[in-house]
């Protein structure tokens, strides 16, 4: 009874074995990190690479920042299982210091606006002082040394991390900088190289042509190529010295949602208003072009001191205060200049984003580094990219690349930003670095 | 969204079966099943009625079949390399099922009546994993009753119809990708009966010699129609709910398609029975799926997905010997050709070409009662597809099934 017993056991153990062991199984090809030495890696880039979002950097962002996701699957092919960054204290956010203070991470709320219509629409919630920017309290040295609002040059400052370099007019030191510098005199370059990497990833540019497009080209001029490749070079003479790495382009910024949201031409008039318009810009002056029909009509700008109809090839930024619309901005009174791209500025822009992405391209070749062209990916994104039945595309809140920012992704966007930079890695470095689950990454969150 | 949801619900028809070629399930009998679920040119029995009505008319005696398999099955997912994520559906154990009974209402002419399932499946890959805004799961029950006469124009030659009433039903649900402040995705549900379907079953059973039949037979297409299905939304951020209305209901068809068989029997001695059938399946009927709405879901009411199914053969063979005269053993193997191309793979219906392997043995306990059980292996091709012509979920599926079944036979 008893060895009856035992074999019916050894019998239904053996048939689950058997059955379990038929389980289907799909084998992929093994992680492999090829040519590559990810034992050490540091990433040196600006906001996107800090793990900015929603207009701050927080520490949601920054755990789910593209470097981070990069560190984790690196760890499949012998990359360290420690990655560090100067996470921002839980609760706290830091926008970009301005007038109000330091604005909060961006939420979204419904806005009502003149003619009591409700919208939603990203607002900052409130501001703080400088006193966010408080060190970290996790020790570095970090492995990610992104600085929102960098620039080139700014990598190999000494003194961007100074906090005595706050005060000066222009100021010499970047706050989030300033946090997590080893010493006043470092420079984010320094700080990297003192770790010794194996492997780095460089992605550097935006905001040397950013700047400019975000004061509707009233700012700061693009910095002069000549400059940037200077810049670009001093850092890949050190940063690729004794290390492999991927830089990666900029992309257009005229194609990110914060200058494409707003349409140009999202001037709703009846007959009678359009001839109520037509009739007074044609009393001010009987020689205007401004003129307006029944239906949708391009809004009124005042570009370079000149009133007149934008074109549909010129753009409207984001943060154009879109509630005043109904109250007579871009009709009777014209959007501002810093809310505007013209034509001219968007060539400027062009230009210079395409003189960058030459030198960073040709720097790929000089120092032997795999090359990411996010420029050509926000391109293909324009036209909407379906994964896995879910369309990524460069509009607000429904594309689920972009934050409430318009200009930093989601983690869902860093999610896909890693896998580019892995399919460039793994075809540089004869690498097989798996890809990430991007679904594992949050989209925008609704109310 | 749209085409997101049509490629869900098209899915979801279409994957009655994750076990056949498209998504038939061929388990009509429980001793066919064991030969390779051959049968067009045998006289199989009761079953008959499915396999070839024409050779119903050839059975001797009155008989009722009742029987049932246990179809396990397993579908493995991995991402599209570089990507390695991977899932496996959790699917619940299904039982299709068959009863047949036949009468003899004089020696030449033969009614009975069929029920089974040719439909009836379910696939589960959860709410977790990279293909959830494709699918999560899909249900599909589907009930085929086939009322059935044969007549026996000579001792050589037997002719057979049947009309088929279909009765159906599905629930498909999945991901949607919005996501409420708690991060939680928004998840939608189609949950509808099909109206009755009609079809028909016919046959022609010729036996030119003692050792020596062959069989035709036509199952028509059965066009499965659903008219306001619901449509549930759940987990809808109020910032997304104009989008999502509930109270929304959907309709849509889908063709269960024709299929064309010819079978040979072949009995070089008594104990001895060999049989291979061809079989051509109508898949391309099957060209796209269209979901209508009775309020627009995303801003669309309709979508359209193209499924561009293309005809297909299924090649089978079998074998049963008398070990006794109580005691059959069987044994079988099919190979059926998917008719999804390349590009239009869907998560509902990973198909690929199936290798089929079948023993199955049968046993008569008295004159009046025999028992069958079978025992059915499948395994379907490993195939990676982008899936980017059907709205699928592009990746590497492999799909395995254990079927197990029992059969009971009551002859008077």
């Amino acid at each position: 009874m008893k060895n009856s017993f035992y074999k019916t056991g050894a019998l239904a153990l053996f048939a689950s074995v058997l059955l379990t062991s038929c389980d289907p199984e799909v084998d992929g090809t093994a992680p492999s990190k090829g040519e590559a030495d990810f034992a050490t890696y540091v990433a040196l880039g600006n906001s996107l690479t800090a793990g900015f979002q929603d207009g701050a950097l927080y520490s949601e962002g920054q755990v789910n920042s593209y470097p981070v996701i990069l560190a984790q699957q690196f760890q499949a092919v012998g990359g360290s299982s420690t990655f560090t960054q100067p996470l921002m204290a839980e609760g706290v956010s830091a926008g970009t210091p301005g007038a109000n203070g330091v604005p909060q991470a961006l939420v979204l709320a419904p806005s009502t606006n003149c003619a009591g219509e409700v919208s939603l629409s990203p607002k900052v919630p409130g501001y703080g002082d400088m006193s966010v920017f408080a060190r970290p309290a996790n020790q570095g040295p970090y492995n990610n040394l992104g600085v929102p609002g960098a620039k080139a040059m700014h990598l190999l400052a000494p003194g961007y991390g100074n906090p005595s370099g706050l005060a000066t007019q222009p100021a010499t030191a970047n706050p989030f900088f300033v946090r997590f510098a080893t010493s006043p005199n470092t420079s984010v370059l320094a700080d990297a190289m003192a770790q010794d990497p194996t492997f780095f990833t460089l992605w550097i540019g935006n905001n040397d042509v950013l700047g400019y497009a975000l004061s509707g080209g009233t700012g700061e001029e693009p910095t002069a190529p000549a400059m940037f490749g200077g810049a670009i070079n001093m850092i890949l003479t050190q940063l690729a010295k004794d290390a492999q790495g991927a830089i990666a382009n900029i992309p257009d910024v005229s194609k990110i949602p914060y200058f494409t949201t707003v349409p140009y031409n999202a001037l709703d008039l009846d007959a009678e208003k359009a001839a109520q318009l037509s009739g007074y810009y044609k009393q001010m002056d009987p020689a205007t072009e401004i003129s307006f029909k029944a239906g949708k009509n391009p809004f009124v700008i005042k570009e370079d001191g000149v009133v007149r109809q934008i074109k549909p090839t010129e753009l409207i930024l984001m943060t154009v205060p879109a509630a005043q619309i109904c109250e007579g901005l871009g009709s009777l009174i014209p959007i501002e200049d810093q809310y505007v791209l013209s034509e001219a500025e968007l060539k400027k822009i062009a230009d210079a984003t395409q003189a960058y992405n030459t030198i960073l391209k040709d720097a790929a070749n000089t120092y032997s580094l795999a090359h990411v062209d996010f420029n050509a990916y926000l391109n293909r994104l324009a036209s909407g990219i379906k994964i896995d039945e879910v369309t990524y595309a460069p509009t607000m809140v429904t594309g689920n690349v972009f934050s409430l920012d318009g200009i930093h992704f989601t983690p869902r966007g860093a999610a896909i930003v890693a896998n580019e930079f892995i399919s460039a890695i793994n075809a540089k470095y004869n690498a097989n670095v798996p890809a990430v689950d991007i679904t594992e990454y949050r989209t925008v969150l609704l109310p | 969204m749209k085409s997101r949801i049509l490629a869900l619900l098209g899915g979801t028809l279409l994957s009655a079966s994750a076990m056949a070629g498209g998504y038939q399930v061929n388990l009509a009998s429980q001793r066919q099943i064991g030969m390779g679920h051959t049968g067009t040119g045998l006289v199989t029995g009761t079953s008959s009625i499915f396999f070839n009505p024409g050779a119903m008319s050839h059975l001797r005696e009155n008989g009722v079949t009742i029987g049932a398999s246990a179809l396990v099955s397993k579908i493995a997912y991995r991402a599209l390399e570089p990507g390695n994520a991977e899932a496996e559906v959790d699917n619940p154990v299904k039982t299709p099922f068959q009863v047949y009974a036949v009468y003899g209402i004089n020696d030449k002419l033969k009614a009975g009546i069929g029920v089974y399932t040719p439909f009836g499946s379910t696939v589960r890959w959860g709410d977790e994993w990279p293909g959830r805004f494709g699918l999560n799961e899909l249900s599909l029950q589907a009930i085929f009753v086939q009322p059935t006469l044969s007549y026996q124009i000579t001792d050589k030659l037997g002719v057979g119809a049947g009309l088929v009433l279909a009765f159906g039903s599905v629930n498909l649900q999945k991901t949607l990708p919005v996501q409420g402040q708690d991060g939680q995705e928004g998840q939608i549900e189609l949950d509808g009966d099909a109206n009755t379907a009609v079809g028909f079953n016919a046959g022609i059973f010729f036996k030119p010699s003692e050792k020596l039949s062959l069989g035709l037979n036509y199952r028509s297409e059965v066009k499965m129609e659903l008219e306001n299905g619901d449509v549930t939304f759940s987990n809808i951020p109020a910032a997304a709910s104009g989008n999502f209305q509930p109270g929304t209901q959907f309709s849509a068809s889908l063709p269960m398609p024709a299929t064309l068989s010819f079978g040979v029997g072949f009995t070089p001695t008594e104990k001895l029975t060999l049989a291979a059938d061809l079989s051509h399946v109508a898949w391309s009927a099957y060209e796209r799926l269209q979901f209508d709405f009775t309020k627009p879901v995303a801003g669309n009411t309709s979508s359209v997905n193209e499924r561009n199914y293309e005809d297909a053969f299924i090649y089978r063979i079998g074998a049963e010997y008398m070990v006794t005269d109580a005691l059959a053993l069987r044994g079988g193997a099919y190979l059926d050709k998917t008719p999804v191309q390349d590009g239009y793979l869907t998560p509902e219906t990973p198909d690929a070409d199936s290798r089929g392997l079948s023993v199955g043995l049968g046993y008569t306990i008295s004159d009046n009662i025999s028992l069958d059980a079978s025992f059915l292996y499948i395994n379907k091709k490993e195939r990676t597809d982008l899936a980017n012509k059907s709205n699928g979920i592009g990746g590497t599926f492999k799909s395995i099934a254990y079927i197990p079944g029992l059969g009971l036979n009551f002859s008077f």
